[in-house]
This record gives structure tokens, C-alpha cells and sequence, in this order.
């Protein structure tokens, strides 16, 4: 079954929805606000983004396994 | 300049409340029917849901289930309303003389207590409709219109769901959703659970209650039992009233029917408190019951009957609205809440967000 409804952000906190009533019906690839990629779900486990608001804007990392839901940003600050 | 803007907004807002708590106050009427409406919404909303899965469409699904409901219900009324008045009326009048015997029956028992002049002073047209007597065909009016009103409401909301589902979503921001969600969730799961086991517990009563007076032998007894389902809806006070008024029925045919007819309805009423009730609501309405004593108090001081009933989803929806008030109150929830949000929508829902994100970014560097 594919998922119908979920939350996701781009690297700039920019939350945003699909599958809600007045949302988009498939996750959208960018952020309408400053065009970097949306993350939907972690990219190294597939795992939802969290639906608590507070915590889908502070979170930074995967919490089942730990990765970083923006890989690039990480080796730009890292480097 | 901005401090102005603000200033503008609060006293704006300030001006909407007042002026939405004056016609709160002058449209109580017409809102207590909105309210209702949405009650039958949330408990009906699963079942048309259920027939829409099922390939029926919606308009279809809504109005078969209101006509069963209604047919039911008119059925029941046409059946059981000419009995309860005649008996009503018998009771107006004998309850006096009645309360005299039960107080010489009490007095052999070394019980003294002055029910009948009690029984003389009860104001029966404000127990009935909670305000001052009014022309009896004018009320049924109004009750009727009532009623027309609410299933056409309900009838409404049910078919348009969808649309009132996108209408309330707008003003919620992006990333929000799924709180808003299990906030809904929460509500249908307690209100609809409330409706659909007060059904069950008021067919219960309404069935034990027959069989006990048919058996016993008291007058009426149809009126007593669909008294007793439809007071079961009042917290409290119900059981009493489920008691009593057949109680004092079988009184007039012999003292041996009454306490029979007692001791079979209070047994009836620790059957269901312990055993039915828990069973029908689960954890649905785990409400405290000094919550519930408080709530019906207030709703009936408030609104007489209509306030007692709606006391039970009311507290209920408190509830609901207080668990998620404490959980966003959490460490994790955001300086900004949703009120916020509504009242200045022309803001960036997370702009304070990004913020932050970009300053912990930087620290980071
Ligand atoms: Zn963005
Ligand atoms: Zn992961």
C-alpha cells in the first residue's frame, strides 16, 4: 500500500503536506518558498518524517536509524 | 508603526469577541440546534462513511440512514406520546395524594418527611421545559421546527463532509495536518462513542424496564420505559427519575408492586452503572465522576434539560481539547500555536521556524 498522506520539509525548515484535504495528492519534489528538495521520508530508511510539529521542525536525524535527512548539508558543514 | 498595527489587531479581535459572546448569549437557541446537528454528524458520519465504501452514493447513503432513524423515531413517538401524556397528566394529578400515602407508608417506619406538600409545590410546566409556561401547542411547534431543523442540519453536514473537512484544513499551516488529524480523530472517537453507547444503554433500560412492569402489573408501562431510555441520557438525576416515576405508578395499584417494582429498577440501576456502562464506553468517556456531577450541574443550572444532556459530550469534548492542550504544552511543542497562526494569516506559518533552523545551522559552522 502507498502511503496516501504525510508530512515532509526542505533543508530551511519549510514544512509542508500531502494528502490532506486542500494539499497537493503526491509529494512535491521542491519547496515553494526557496526551491531546495523536499524530504518526504529518510532517505536512508524510508521512515516517515515525524508528525508532531514541533518535533518535524527541530528534528535534524533519522530517529529509527539515525542518518541525516539533508546527507549534503552534513558534508557541506562537516568538510 | 508596527506597535499600532498590533495594537489595531488586539482591539479588533477584543471587539470580535465581545461581539460574538452577545450573540452567543441572543442566538443560544439556534446554536444549541447547530450543535446538536453536529453531535448526530460525528455519530452518523462512520455509517455513511461505511455506505460509501460500499459503492452507494453519498447522497443516498445520508438520506437512507436519516429516514431509518427518523421512521424509527416517529414510530416510537406515534406509539408511545398519547400514552406518556395521558399518564403524565394522571401523574400531575395524583402525585399529590400519592406522596401522602408513600409519607403515611414512610411515618409506620419511623420515616417523617414532607412529600406531600413537596409534591404540591413542584412547578411542572418549568421541570418540563426548563423555562416559564408557555401555550402547549406553540411548544410542540417549536419542538417540531426544532427537530425538522436539526435533521436537515445533520443531513447537510453528512452530505458535505468533505467540503467542511477542506474548510477547516485551510486554516491549518503545512506540517500541521496530521496533529489536526488526531485532534478530529479524538473528537469523533468520543462524541460518536458517547451517542452510539448512550443507544445502546437507553435500549437496554427501555427493554428491562417494560418486561419489570409488565410483569409487575403497572399501568403504562410503555410511557415508564421510553421515560426511563430517554432520561438515561441525564447523568445522575436519570436514574432517579428512571426509578422513581414508575415507582410511584405502581404505589397507586399496591405498596407489594412498588417495592417490587423498586428493588428490580435499583437493581437494574447498579447493573448498568457497574457492568453495562464500563463495557458500552470503555475508556471513551473516562470522565471522573465529581467532572461529570460539576458538568451537569452547570449545563442544567445553564440551560435546564437541554444543558444537562449536552453536559456528558460536552465535558467529554473538554477532555479531548484539554489532553491535546497538555501534550502541545510539552518540551517539544513550538512557541507558536495555532491560534496564532489563524488570527494573522498573512504571516509565514514558519517563518520563526526557518529562523531558528538557519541560526542553529550557523552555530553549527
Ligand atoms: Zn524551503
Ligand atoms: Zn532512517
Amino acid at each position: 500500500m502507498a502511503v496516501e498522506r504525510g508530512v515532509g520539509k526542505c533543508e530551511q525548515n519549510h514544512a509542508g503536506s500531502f494528502g490532506y484535504p486542500t494539499r497537493p495528492e503526491t509529494p512535491y519534489d521542491f519547496c515553494p518558498q526557496c526551491g531546495n528538495p523536499m524530504v518526504w521520508s529518510c532517505p536512508n530508511c524510508e521512515s516517515p518524517l515525524p508528525d508532531d510539529p514541533g518535533e518535524l521542525v527541530s528534528a535534524r536525524f533519522c530517529r529509527n536509524c539515525g542518518s541525516s535527512y539533508f546527507p549534503q548539508e552534513e558534508g557541506e558543514t562537516q568538510s | 508603526m508596527i506597535r499600532i498595527e498590533i495594537s489595531y489587531r488586539a482591539i479588533l479581535i477584543l471587539a470580535l469577541m465581545l461581539i460574538s459572546l452577545w450573540a452567543l448569549t441572543k442566538l443560544w437557541p439556534i446554536i444549541l440546534l447547530i450543535l446538536t446537528a453536529f453531535i448526530f454528524h460525528t455519530a452518523l458520519l462512520p455509517y455513511v462513511e461505511w455506505m460509501v465504501r460500499k459503492g452507494l452514493p453519498r447522497t443516498l447513503s445520508v438520506l437512507l440512514i436519516l429516514l431509518v432513524i427518523v421512521g424509527v423515531l416517529a414510530g416510537l413517538s406515534a406509539l408511545v406520546v398519547p400514552a406518556m401524556v395521558d399518564e403524565f397528566t394522571n401523574l400531575k394529578s395524583d402525585l399529590p395524594d400519592d406522596a401522602r400515602d408513600l409519607q403515611n407508608l414512610l411515618d409506620d417506619f419511623g420515616i417523617h418527611v414532607e412529600l406531600e406538600q413537596r409534591a404540591r409545590d413542584i412547578d411542572w410546566d418549568h421541570l418540563i421545559s426548563g423555562s416559564a409556561a408557555v401555550d402547549y401547542g406553540q411548544r410542540a411547534l417549536t419542538i417540531l421546527l426544532g427537530i425538522i431543523t436539526v435533521v436537515v442540519l445533520t443531513a447537510y453536514l453528512l452530505v458535505d463532509t468533505p467540503r467542511l473537512s477542506r474548510f477547516v484544513y485551510q486554516f491549518v499551516p503545512p506540517g500541521r495536518e496530521p496533529e489536526m488529524e488526531h485532534f478530529l480523530t479524538a473528537m469523533n472517537r468520543v462524541v460518536g462513542g458517547y451517542i452510539r453507547g448512550q443507544v445502546v444503554t437507553s435500549a437496554c433500560i427501555f427493554v428491562y424496564t417494560l418486561i419489570v412492569l409488565l410483569a409487575v402489573g403497572v399501568p403504562n408501562a410503555v410511557a415508564f420505559a421510553v421515560l426511563a431510555a430517554f432520561v438515561d441520557i441525564i447523568p445522575l438525576i436519570g436514574a432517579t427519575i428512571a426509578v422513581v416515576f414508575p415507582t410511584v405508578a405502581a404505589f397507586r395499584e399496591s405498596p407489594t408492586q412498588a417495592i417490587i417494582v423498586l428493588a428490580l429498577l435499583m437493581a437494574y440501576q447498579q447493573f448498568e452503572d457497574r457492568v453495562l456502562t464500563p463495557r458500552v464506553y470503555g475508556q471513551t468517556l473516562n470522565l471522573p465522576p465529581l467532572v461529570v456531577l460539576v458538568a451537569v450541574l452547570i449545563g442544567g443550572r445553564l440551560l435546564g434539560i437541554a444543558g444537562a444532556l449536552l453536559a456528558m459530550p460536552a465535558a467529554a469534548v473538554a477532555r479531548v481539547g484539554f489532553d491535546y492542550w497538555m501534550e502541545r504544552r510539552g518540551p517539544a511543542a513550538p512557541p507558536t500555536g495555532p491560534v496564532e497562526e489563524l488570527l494573522a494569516p498573512d504571516e509565514p506559518a514558519m517563518e520563526k521556524e526557518a529562523v531558528r533552523g538557519r541560526r542553529t545551522r550557523r552555530r553549527k559552522v
